[in-house]
């Protein structure tokens, strides 16, 4: 019932007391709309009402405002396109591919419009929907989602692999025998993941296929064949383990023949439903974050043992009114850089405790060193202060501070403040690059640049004759390069040090000597000696021995030996003059080269040094069968020819007889190996002579102990210790000497090698 | 003088050295002979060694310091001399 129609019925029913009437005319105090009396048949203008609504849509347009954001009317354009929207929604309430995504206006209006009260609320908007969607996938894709890394097998057996580019691999069977590429890939329980394979290259014949959990067993498995491009498989994981991927390329006894390129992919179902696309391996964060950690902790490690505290130590006494002005606190240069306050302050004052501040601090530069202790209450202050008092002061209070960009610095202070108490506070003064500090703030002792030390070693290296301070005893190889050997023929010694080596097996043929008189044991032991033909000795044969005749028989007085020799750098230029001149000095820049290794050989076939070493069986031995190969080895142009003063008579117990000779080879001497004359030596008024022209310390044994450098083998020397021995290093390292005619001591050989 | 002129020389001169080291060693190395043949006479026992041998190479090695001394000093003043 209406208002009207409520009206009516009270007339009627007499309310106000009067007789009842059935026209609604003859009623008074007729009711009114907007001031127009309802009566007679009126439009809905004539009452003052808007126009009806158009019942085919259910707004006329004229109702629209879009301007208005309280208006929440729509037009029928934007209900066509809402509700086309609204379609695109399946009953999983997932969004269409074919969806259009919100254009930046729209996004901007959405931000814009966004009820903070509703956020995380899901929103029925498509597009923001649609948003959503996209940065899922991005955030996806860019995440760690592919989680096997298919170029780093665990095993590969009999299989040859090669990685392709976008992180594939192409896989080639290796031999016809049973083959497969196995990778290993985390799950988790319970999760559902899929194995996307791409082939890029397709075999000729059927490839298995196995997804396999930790003990080996399928999860899902395939072929894939010459037809396949896409190789997809679900499974679920049922347990927290290594799975592996199992490609096998001799599929039931067919192997393959040609090259299979895949790229695959495993991640779990909900990523792939995100994006199915296929992404490379990435690492997960946690492995870059651990990475990450690891790379930092190395470039920590890196920047604190590099130069990094430019500040150098000093030995000044600390001064300044900050002392003088505080009886009762001292503070200690500690001599290593560091500095410590004992004692208490009754006034502010500065301790100056360097002068010697670089001027090269414009920009870029933390001081850093002040104990951290100023949090509650000003106590201390490390400080450098300008030439200039205008320019201020940089101070650190104990969490570093950037020295400003145009410092011109004086002198490094630390200031104190009164009313405290000091009781071994130390500094530690640091300057070092800002990039340093972020790196790492701790404190590093100072330390040299490496400019610095290269210009200071540099000496060493580029001036030749520096080399003969510098021992290495690296192997140079088997044979002399042509870096060596210019190393060496022009005298800059590059890359050439004292101890190096070259080494190399070599076979030293027998040492004859033909008999001279028939020997005493001739009719019985005739097999013991040889007749000679060209360079071959043969045995003397039959059944009785043949007449003996001069130049006829040879003696084999020293047996072949096949050894290892080791040819040692012992000094350079050690007869190097510069100048032609006479006896042993030369105008060829050279090192002098031990060569040891030999196996040994008697001093002499008797127990005599009767004729000096020059008649020694060893040195005829050492210049007949070692001296050849030795060339053969580095070059006959290559082992210098030089004089050498060697004994060639002994009066009594001593040398007493000595010429000059060239020679390529000979035994080391006493003072080559000692330094001076032990055992060797001649009671003859000119027994100046008995070094010879080896008399000089050779510079290798200032760095190592003889005996080192031998092996701890017993060694030869040319000196004469009496008429029956020789000098020689023995095992110990002891200087001795031997009856000349002992077996048990082999020979090392000096040569120049130029 | 050349290299090799000059090491001829030396080689020389060393052997005129050793010969005359030589010499005064054969008269060092025998001088306890005579003390014990002296001590012998004077104890009226019989030599020990042949007393004419000894002494008669004690002479030749005594001309031979003398002869190898003139050598050499004439060797070093430049003056050649065939012995």
């Amino acid at each position: 019932m209406n208002i009207i129609d409520i009206a009516i019925a009270k007339q009627l029913a007499g309310g106000g007391g009067g007789s009842g009437t059935d026209n609604y005319n003859d009623l008074s105090n007729l009711p009114k709309i907007n001031d127009t009396t309802l009566s007679g048949n009126k439009s809905s203008s004539a009452l003052g009402l808007q126009s009806e609504i158009n019942s085919e849509s259910k707004l006329a347009s004229d109702l629209v405002d879009d301007t208005n954001q309280d208006n929440k009317f729509v037009t029928s354009a934007e209900k066509t396109t809402w509700n086309a929207k609204q379609n695109a929604i399946d009953a999983d309430h997932k969004l269409s591919s074919s969806l259009v995504s919100f254009s930046e206006a729209e996004a901007a209006a959405i931000a814009s419009g966004i009820d903070s009260s509703k956020v995380g609320q899901i929103s029925t908007n498509q597009t923001n929907i649609l948003l959503v969607k996209d940065a899922t996938e991005e955030l996806v894709d860019k995440g760690a989602k592919n989680i096997i890394d298919i170029q780093t097998p665990e095993e590969s057996l009999l299989t040859s692999y090669t990685s392709t580019a976008n992180g594939g691999v192409a896989l080639t069977i290796k031999n016809a025998a049973w083959t497969s590429y196995r990778v290993r890939f985390s799950t988790i329980i319970n999760t559902a993941y899929v194995c996307k394979i791409l082939v890029d290259s397709a075999p000729t014949t059927n490839v298995n296929v196995f997804i396999q959990n930790s003990s080996g067993e399928n999860y899902t498995g395939g072929d894939i064949n010459s037809n396949t491009t896409e190789f997809i498989r679900e499974f679920t994981a049922t347990e927290t383990a290594l799975g592996r991927l199992s490609i096998n390329l001799n599929n039931e006894g067919t192997p393959l023949t040609n090259a299979i390129t895949v790229r695959v992919m495993i991640c779990t179902k909900a990523e792939y439903d995100i994006s199915p696309a296929y992404e490379p391996y990435a690492l997960p964060n946690y492995d870059l974050t651990y990475r990450e950690q690891q790379d930092r902790n190395a470039l920590v490690e890196v920047v604190d043992k590099g130069a990094k505290n430019i500040l150098p130590p000093t030995d000044l006494i600390p001064e300044g009114d900050g002392l003088s002005n505080n009886p009762n606190l001292t503070c200690t240069n500690n001599g290593d850089g560091t500095y410590t306050l004992n004692g208490s302050t009754v006034e502010n004052g500065t301790i100056i405790i360097h002068y010697s501040m670089t001027s090269d601090l414009y920009g870029g530069y933390m001081l850093s060193g002040c104990p951290n202790i100023n949090a509650d209450s000003e106590k201390c202050r490390l400080s450098i202060y300008t030439y200039a008092a205008a320019s201020g002061v940089c101070q650190d209070s104990g969490q570093g501070k950037e020295i400003p960009t145009s410092f011109d610095p004086s002198f490094l202070a630390i200031y104190v403040f009164a009313g405290n108490t000091f009781n071994n506070v130390k500094f530690y003064p640091m300057i070092c690059t800002k990039e340093e500090f972020k790196i790492s703030p701790s404190y590093q002792p100072y330390t040299l640049p490496n400019t610095d030390l290269t210009r200071m070693m540099t000496p060493f290296f580029t001036v030749p004759i520096n080399h003969n301070m510098i021992y290495r005893g690296q192997n140079l190889g088997d044979t002399l390069t042509a870096d060596q050997d210019t190393a060496l023929s022009s005298g800059n010694f590059t890359d050439l040090y004292l101890g190096d080596y070259w080494t190399k097996q070599i076979t030293i043929p027998a040492f004859y000597e033909v008999t001279a008189a028939e020997p005493a044991d001739w009719s019985t032991n005739y097999t013991s000696y040889y007749t000679k033909s060209g360079d071959t000795y043969t045995p003397v044969t039959g059944d009785t021995a043949p007449t003996w005749a001069a130049n006829t028989y040879y003696e084999r007085l020293v047996p072949s030996q096949t050894v290892t020799l080791k040819a040692v750098i012992a000094d350079f230029d050690t007869f190097y003059a510069g100048y032609a001149s006479d006896y042993a000095v030369i105008n060829t820049h050279h090192a002098a080269v031990i060569v040891t290794g030999f196996n040994n050989v008697v001093w002499n076939k008797t127990n005599s040094t009767a004729g000096g070493y020059v008649a020694s069986l060893i040195h005829k031995w050492l210049v007949g069968s070692a001296l050849p190969q030795i060339e053969t080895w580095f070059g006959s142009a290559k082992v210098l020819s030089h004089q050498k003063l060697l004994t060639n008579a002994i009066t009594g117990d001593a040398a007493s007889g000595w010429a000059w000779s060239s020679q390529k080879i000979a035994l080391l001497s006493e003072n080559q190996m000692y330094g001076s004359k032990v055992w060797g030596g001649s009671k003859a008024t000119n027994g100046g002579y008995e070094p010879g022209e080896a008399f000089k310390h050779l510079n290798v044994f200032n760095h190592i102990d003889a005996n080192l450098l031998f092996g701890n083998k017993n060694i030869w020397l040319r000196d004469i210790a009496s008429a029956v021995w020789a000098a020689f290093l023995d095992n110990r390292g002891n200087a001795g000497y031997s009856d000349a005619s002992n077996a048990w001591i082999a020979p090392a050989a000096l040569i120049l090698l130029s | 003088m050349t290299q090799e002129e000059s090491i001829e020389r030396f080689n020389q001169r060393a052997e005129l050295e050793h010969n005359l080291t030589e010499a005064k060693y054969t008269l060092s190395s025998t001088d306890y002979k005579i003390l014990k043949i002296y001590e012998a006479r004077i104890m009226e026992k019989a030599d020990p060694y042949n007393a004419e041998e000894i002494i008669a190479l004690r002479e030749q090695a005594r001309a031979d310091v003398n002869k190898y001394e003139q050598l050499i000093a004439e060797f070093n003043n430049g003056t050649e001399e065939s012995e």
